[in-house]
């Protein structure tokens, strides 16, 4: 088998990973698709060093989860403005966008696919300060003080974010309950 | 509901949603992009992948400029120490090689200050290009000229 056919199973093992933690950090299928593309060129130029390596997988979501922060980083201005559009002030105050987000269906009538796939979408559809933090805490198993250290805020606003991202998605989760 | 009963409520809710499967165009793009850049040559790949010898020779090669552009803009010489320390630190190996570059640079520099702060150097220095440019410019003529007797 050559290296590229060894390369293109390693492709197949693990692009499922791959491109799963891209959109739950990103949110937005073409996005998460560029990245994994790119994790994967990355991976190619060392897979000498990681092809047949036990930590592969763990490298892999490392490179993932660090491209996706800095893409994140570089469209900062323009997810900003829809964050900022919704975002409130004070403690307490339910945001107009997840008003929304919990007002969009009904999850109690729901059945168990329907569910699933409604917190797939709530999850896409939150804000990116709430949905990354919740993604590396419930996915990637980061502390609270390593998601501060990753995206440079302060412990206080990650564990603020993170429960309002929690009440939002709140709804949603307990009609599979 | 307290925070922690939350968190595990949401966990479980989040953790029982599969996993979004990689679309069908992700496995063949990487492998077009793959086969396109394995059909560079290897000087238009990324560095890392360079043969060792070049990642050596490149990076000596690097080490001499910034010697160069110390010796021509000394203005730039604060600037440039940070990165022949950091080269020498690198190279360790050829060690000896960045030494000697470091004593002929510093000879060509004081000989340079030297001829440079005398008026006579200079005139020197101007006396040498014109002698050479003058041997160079006679070589050619006469090879010309030369050159053309024997065929004709």
């Amino acid at each position: 088998m050559s290296d590229v056919d060894r390369f293109e199973a390693f492709v197949h093992r693990f692009q499922d990973m791959v491109y799963a933690t891209a959109f739950r950090l990103l949110g937005r299928p073409a996005d998460a698709e560029d990245v994994a593309q790119t994790v994967f060129l990355r991976a190619f130029e060392r897979f000498d060093q990681i092809g047949d390596s036990p930590a592969a997988p763990g490298w892999l979501k490392t490179v993932t989860t660090n491209l996706c922060l800095n893409h994140l980083s570089r469209h900062r201005s323009r997810w900003r403005l829809f964050s900022e559009l919704g975002r409130d002030g004070d403690e307490g105050e339910t945001t107009s966008f997840e008003s929304t987000i919990a007002a969009a269906a009904p999850a109690d009538e729901l059945d168990k696919a329907d569910t699933q796939h409604a917190v797939e979408q709530a999850l896409g559809r939150l804000p990116e300060h709430q949905r990354v933090p919740l993604v590396l805490y419930h996915y990637e198993d980061k502390s609270y003080q390593e998601i501060a250290g990753l995206l440079g805020v302060s412990l206080g606003k990650v564990k603020t974010d993170i429960h309002r991202g929690r009440e939002a998605l709140k709804n949603y989760v307990t009609a599979h309950e | 509901m307290n925070e922690r009963d939350l968190e595990d409520l949401v966990d479980r809710g989040l953790k029982a949603v599969p996993p979004p499967r990689a679309p069908r165009t992700l496995l063949p793009a990487v492998m077009r992009a793959i086969r396109v850049a394995a059909e560079r040559p290897w000087y238009a790949r990324p560095w890392v992948t360079w043969p060792a010898t070049w990642r050596v020779a490149s990076a000596m090669a690097v080490l001499l400029l910034l010697a160069g552009t110390a010796l021509v803009l000394p203005a730039a010489q604060p600037y440039v120490a940070p990165g022949l320390a950091w080269g020498q630190e690198f190279l360790a190996p050829a060690a000896h090689v960045v030494s000697s570059v470091e004593t002929l640079t510093a000879a060509v520099e004081i000989a340079s200050r030297v001829i440079g702060q005398s008026v006579l150097g200079l005139l020197l220095a101007l006396f040498v290009v014109m002698l050479t440019a003058s041997v160079a410019i006679g070589a050619a003529i006469g090879r010309v000229a030369l050159g053309g007797a024997y065929q004709s």
